[in-house]
Parts: structure tokens; C-alpha cells; sequence
């Protein structure tokens, strides 16, 4: 069962409820539970792909989206998220309670999901072939992932590129694309039939909009991809599209540094990343124009899919 | 920094992972658990003490006699030196004979 099969009270009834709504996202298996009302239709609305789970079993934490400290109620009201009932974060003032719960399992994952090489990566995929594109905040990735995932490439995440020590296989975490400032406008006509959520102004990063994950992506989070290309984007304004070859220590380098558990993992993610970086070749890509460098993206796989 | 002709190094026990590219070398030392870069003069000298022990002369002869890597800047003499204190200091390489030549 999706959340978008559940009525709309028996949804309120379970995030208000004491055990929470337990919902899985790729691997990850959360319980979130919230009083905060105004969370509950974005919730419905945003997470309508993720299955819903039956039952007990194990979850990786249990999250909760609560009101501030009472002294602060009416005067300037403030939410914050816990997990495993202690609070990582300051309270955001109380309107950006879903970028406030997005952030929150972001750091969940990040510092939980250890038996996965976790990078710092979008990730999209196309004939089980994907493109990892590692790179630092505020160099487009998620407005290229959006881009992509709305243009035939299949969404594995936006934020974190989780490779299975296994087999080194990329499992995908179809979560909320959360677009920044002026990326939002950007997507909305680039790809209008993206599904954008509301805007929250003022928080720590500007402004901020999550993209629905296409339900393609969500319905197929349990298939994995295996890793194609390494593509370090980076956004210049005005610039012209420029696709450049890269030589493999420097890929291995910043993939490494970029990872968000390099060092926990240590000789496993040392393997798993030069076996990445063996088997995939690695470019730089500059670019502002998003039509251009999904043109250059789909030349350079054109042929090696499937 | 100045070693006598006679100071002698061997790689160290510790185990590493390595990945090589183009000549270049990724290492992961599993002792530190830091993952170093090495250009194409450290992978030889790495690799020739790899072998066996060897003594300041004995590399600066290797070295010679190959053709000069286009990372060591100056003559291989002066880079040589700080090459190994380098190595050695990120544990790589240890002294072949603590009490020799120093």
C-alpha cells in the first residue's frame, strides 16, 4: 500500500498517532511521526509513491517533526525534528517544518546508513547504466537531477549515491529534489510537468522547493543500477557547455573526499571507489544552460546504454 | 634535510590498498587510515623498497638511470630526499637501519 492509498484521515491518524507512519524510501525504513498539522496534505501530496509498512520490523530511526518549547507557541513559534527522540538541530522558526523534516533525514541517512558507501551524488539512470554526478553545494546538481529525471532518466537520488559493498551496485533513494532560488523557476519551465511543492522563503538556504520524485522512479526504487559515468558538474552563468575528460586520480580524489562515509567504511570504500572509477570514465561538465547539457549528457551515453 | 649515502629504507608491513592510474598511485594505508596520492616518482621509489631494502645511493642510482619523472622538480638529488622523509612520514617506508647513516 502507497500513502496515496490511505484516506486522508487514516493518514492524519497515523502521524498523529503515538507509533507514527512507517513509510520505506529505496532502503531506508522510516517512522515519522507529527502533530504538525500543516505537514500532514504535503506530506500526502509529496510522498504519495513511498510503500506504506505494515507491522513491526526494523526501522532505521524514528523521526518526529514537533512544536518548539512552549514558551515559544504564540510568539514567533519555532518546530524541530528529533530522532531516536533526541533533537541534532536548533528549531527552525515553525513554517519550514517540511524543509526542516527533509534536512532531518538527510542527516539520519547520513549518519546511520553505514553498511552502504554513501556518496555525495545525484544519481540518474538509463538502460541500468547511470550517471553519478558528485559534487559540492551551490554547483547545480539538483537542478540537473531534476532536469534529467524529467527528461527519460530515471531518478536514483539527488543527494546520495549509495553503493552496496556487495557488488558495488548503486541503490536508489528517490527522495524530495529540494530546488534553491532561482532553480526553482528554472525547472518549473524547464520541465513543467514536474510536481513542485510549495515554497519556503527565508530558510537557511534561501528559498526552498522540493520535486515530487517522478513515480516511475519511486515504483522502481527497488532495482539497482550499475555505476556508467562519473560527471563533476558545475554551473557558470553565461557559460557555454563544456564536457571535458578527467583524469582518474583526480575523479577518485573527489568522489572520496565527497563521500559522506569514506573514512567510517576505509579500505571497503577505498575498493568500492576505485572500482567505480575503473570501470566508469569521468568528465568534467560546465554548464548553464540546462537543453545543453542534457544534449552533451545524452551523446556521451548514447551507445553504452543497456 | 641531508641523509648519509648509506641510510637505508624498506616499505613498511602495513597493508594498503592501491589503485594505479597513468603511473599515478591512490594508496590506502590501513595502519593511518588516510588515502595519499602518489605521483609517478613515488610509486617507483615505493615499489623499488617494495623489493627490498635500499640505501640513499642505491635509489639515487635507480633514479638515475630511468628517465626523470616530471614531477621532481630540480635534479633528482634534491628531490629525492624530501621524497623519502615524505613517504616516511606517512608511514610508508621506515628506516632499514634506525641507527645507521643519520
Amino acid at each position: 500500500m502507497t500513502v496515496a492509498a490511505l484516506a486522508d484521515d487514516d493518514f492524519a491518524r497515523r502521524l498523529a498517532g503515538r507509533d507514527g507512519l512507517d513509510v520505506r524510501i529505496g532502503p531506508v525504513r522510516i517512522r515519522l511521526q507529527t502533530r504538525i498539522r500543516a505537514l500532514w496534505p504535503l506530506l500526502k501530496d509529496l510522498w504519495r509513491d513511498y510503500p506504506v509498512l505494515e507491522g513491526s520490523g526494523v526501522r532505521d530511526f524514528h523521526a518526529r517533526v514537533v512544536p518548539g518549547a512552549r514558551h515559544r507557541r504564540w510568539v514567533r513559534p519555532q518546530v524541530r525534528f528529533l530522532v531516536d527522540g533526541r533533537a541534532p538541530f536548533l528549531p527552525l522558526t515553525a513554517a519550514h517544518h517540511l524543509p526542516l523534516l527533509e534536512w532531518g533525514l538527510n542527516w539520519c541517512i547520513a549518519k546511520r546508513c553505514h553498511h552502504l558507501l554513501m556518496l555525495h551524488a545525484a544519481v540518474v539512470e538509463r538502460g541500468g547504466r547511470a550517471i553519478l554526478f558528485p559534487a559540492w553545494p551551490g554547483h547545480g546538481k539538483s537542478t540537473l537531477c531534476a532536469a534529467l529525471a524529467h527528461s527519460g532518466w530515471r531518478l536514483l537520488c539527488d543527494e546520495f549515491g549509495l553503493v552496496r559493498p556487495a557488488d558495488g551496485a548503486l541503490l536508489p533513494l528517490p527522495r524530495l529534489i529540494p530546488l534553491k532560488n532561482q532553480s526553482i523557476d528554472v525547472i518549473r519551465s524547464f520541465a513543467p510537468s514536474a510536481h513542485i511543492g510549495p515554497e519556503f522563503h527565508g530558510t537557511r538556504k534561501g528559498t526552498v522547493a522540493h520535486v515530487r520524485p517522478p513515480s516511475g522512479s519511486v515504483r522502481r526504487m527497488d532495482e539497482p543500477a550499475r555505476p556508467g559515468w562519473l560527471v563533476f558538474p558545475r554551473w557558470v552563468a553565461d557559460s557555454p557547455v563544456r564536457l571535458e575528460p578527467m583524469v582518474r586520480s583526480e575523479a577518485f580524489l573527489m568522489v572520496a573526499t565527497n563521500a559522506f562515509n569514506y573514512e567510517v567504511l576505509g579500505a571497503t570504500a577505498f575498493d568500492l571507489v576505485a572500482r567505480m572509477v575503473d570501470t566508469c570514465d569521468a568528465y568534467s561538465l560546465i554548464y548553464s544552460d540546462l537543453n545543453e547539457a542534457i544534449a552533451v549528457l545524452d551523446d556521451l551515453t548514447r551507445g553504452r546504454d543497456g | 634535510m641531508t641523509f648519509a649515502s648509506n641510510a637505508s629504507w624498506r616499505r613498511t608491513d602495513f597493508r594498503v590498498h592501491h589503485a594505479d592510474w597513468d603511473g599515478e598511485r591512490i594508496l590506502y594505508h590501513a595502519g593511518s587510515g588516510e588515502t595519499h596520492f602518489l605521483n609517478a616518482a613515488a610509486v617507483v621509489l615505493l615499489d623499488r623498497l617494495s623489493e627490498s631494502p635500499a640505501t640513499l645511493d642505491e635509489l639515487r642510482t635507480m633514479l638515475a638511470d630511468r628517465p626523470p619523472a616530471p614531477e621532481m622538480t630540480g635534479s633528482p638529488d634534491e628531490s629525492l630526499e624530501p621524497l623519502l622523509a615524505r613517504l616516511e612520514e606517512l608511514g610508508l617506508i621506515t628506516p632499514d637501519d634506525p641507527s645507521g647513516g643519520r
